[in-house]
């Protein structure tokens, strides 16, 4: 036998493919794929929530939000003048909670809707200077989120969306990184879109109490001071729509249903 | 929330963009040096079998090895895990496990000058792992045993004498002195 030695010419242990174009390839299909398995999900949640009862939901959540850190001073004259001017705003909105207000220290002007029927509302809401109409339309706000149950819809997409993040892509790799916005975006078009639908119903409740929508839009006019400057189109990606989408849609709502500005109430404080 | 999914998109996006240039050009400059030396290498008999090719007179024999550690860029731990998710062929890393086996086949023949045949090559490969589930570099081991002697010049063929490596990143290796 005779040695030959020699370097083969071609390399077959290589394939010469086009790598970039395969992974654009990958991970527009990997996108895609998230997109339709939090839609899918998505729905499973929505479906479920309308099978959970509201008693079911108190007693399941009483003990989680009991242990969440509040103070609570129910005795206070601010306390009682909000939870006063609640028992009416509850009464013109169908929802099936055994409400229970509760104000939280905090500096940052927000609202909640918490699962059980617990209504949060930060003392940085109360002292932002709004009129009681434009308290009255937070509140209201929140009642829509009550009503159409989107606490619930909420926490079980959220929980979705963990699950999938921290299973399906892994928990803090590279390729979770490249694929959360498709995750967040997924989310946030149907958060943005409860959302409005709470604005509807916050404007239908002020209506409802006070006989036309005058303050409507205060909260929003006082977010737009401190709201920074973002670059373009990461709106969508928000949990919430626009602070200046939301005060034309709520002008466009108003005019649509012929209601009417009228003066608002100063709060006592 | 989305500000930081812009920063998170950037930051993925910049390593794979360097991952990508560097990867690249690290793996082609190897590549050239890996066929540059292997043309060198390439008049010392490297076989699998426990026997030596043709007449020799074996004076002495040693035990050779080479081994490298390579790891994979940034890209192509990124373009395996989208692969792995839908799976099919991993080709992103067998440019790295290519280069990884030959790179230590070289080494191992390095480290021998002198020598006229390496029988019993085996070639084992284990990976380094980065965390549970990904892989972050790979090591191949090339090991054999090295023949030091006369080969008659009608056995077959003539060695010729192997120049000492001159890779300026070759580490000291104790080779053999016979």
């Amino acid at each position: 036998m005779e040695y030959r030695p020699g370097i083969p010419e071609h390399n077959d242990n290589v394939s010469h493919q086009r790598p970039v174009r395969e992974f654009f390839q990958l991970a527009i299909a990997a996108v895609g794929l998230v997109l339709i398995t939090v839609w899918l999900l998505g729905s499973a949640v929505d479906w479920a929530v309308e099978q959970v009862d509201p008693r079911t939901e108190e007693a399941l959540l009483a003990q989680i939000t009991q242990s969440l850190p509040r103070e609570q001073q129910t005795d206070s004259a601010q306390y009682k003048y909000v939870a006063a001017l609640l028992q009416p705003l509850a009464k013109c909105v169908q929802q099936p909670y055994r409400l229970e207000l509760v104000i939280v220290e905090d500096e940052a002007p927000n609202a909640f809707a918490v699962p059980g029927g617990q209504m949060w509302l930060t003392t940085g809401l109360l002292d932002s200077g709004l009129t009681e109409n434009g308290l009255a339309f937070v509140m209201g706000h929140e009642l829509g989120h009550f009503a159409h149950r989107d606490h619930l819809r909420g926490l079980g997409r959220g929980l979705v969306v963990w699950v999938l993040s921290s299973t399906l892509l892994g928990a803090d790799s590279g390729l979770s990184r490249l694929l959360s916005p498709s995750l967040v975006l997924g989310e946030a078009q149907h958060s943005q879109a409860r959302e409005s639908a709470s604005d509807e119903t916050g404007l239908a409740v002020l209506q409802c109490h006070y006989g036309h929508v005058g303050g409507a839009t205060e909260f929003f006019l006082a977010l737009q001071q401190t709201d920074s400057q973002r670059l373009p189109g990461l709106h969508y990606f928000e949990s919430h729509p626009q602070l200046q989408a939301r005060i034309d849609a709520l002008h466009g709502r108003a005019e649509l249903q012929g209601l009417s500005s009228a003066d608002t109430v100063a709060l006592p404080w | 929330m989305p500000n930081n999914l812009v920063l998170n998109i950037t930051y993925v996006l910049v390593l794979l963009f360097l991952g990508y240039v560097f990867g690249r050009r690290a793996e082609s400059r190897h590549y050239k040096d890996i066929v540059r030396r292997e043309s060198r290498l390439l008049q010392l008999p490297t076989i699998n079998g426990k026997q030596p090719l043709g007449d020799i007179s074996v004076v002495n024999c040693t035990l050779v090895r080479g081994s490298v550690v390579i790891s994979v860029d940034y890209f192509k731990r990124m373009l395996a895990g989208l692969r792995a998710f839908f799976g099919g062929e991993m080709q992103a890393y067998e440019t790295l496990l290519d280069r990884a086996r030959r790179e230590a086949v070289l080494r191992m023949k390095e480290s021998c000058p002198g020598a006229v045949q390496i029988i019993n090559l085996r070639i084992e490969t284990s990976s380094i792992y980065r965390g549970a589930e990904s892989v972050g570099s790979v090591e191949v081991l090339a090991y054999g045993t090295a023949l030091y002697g006369e080969q008659p010049a009608e056995s077959g063929f003539v060695p010729k004498v192997l120049p000492t490596p001159t890779r300026a990143a070759q580490p000291a290796r104790s080779g053999p002195t016979g």
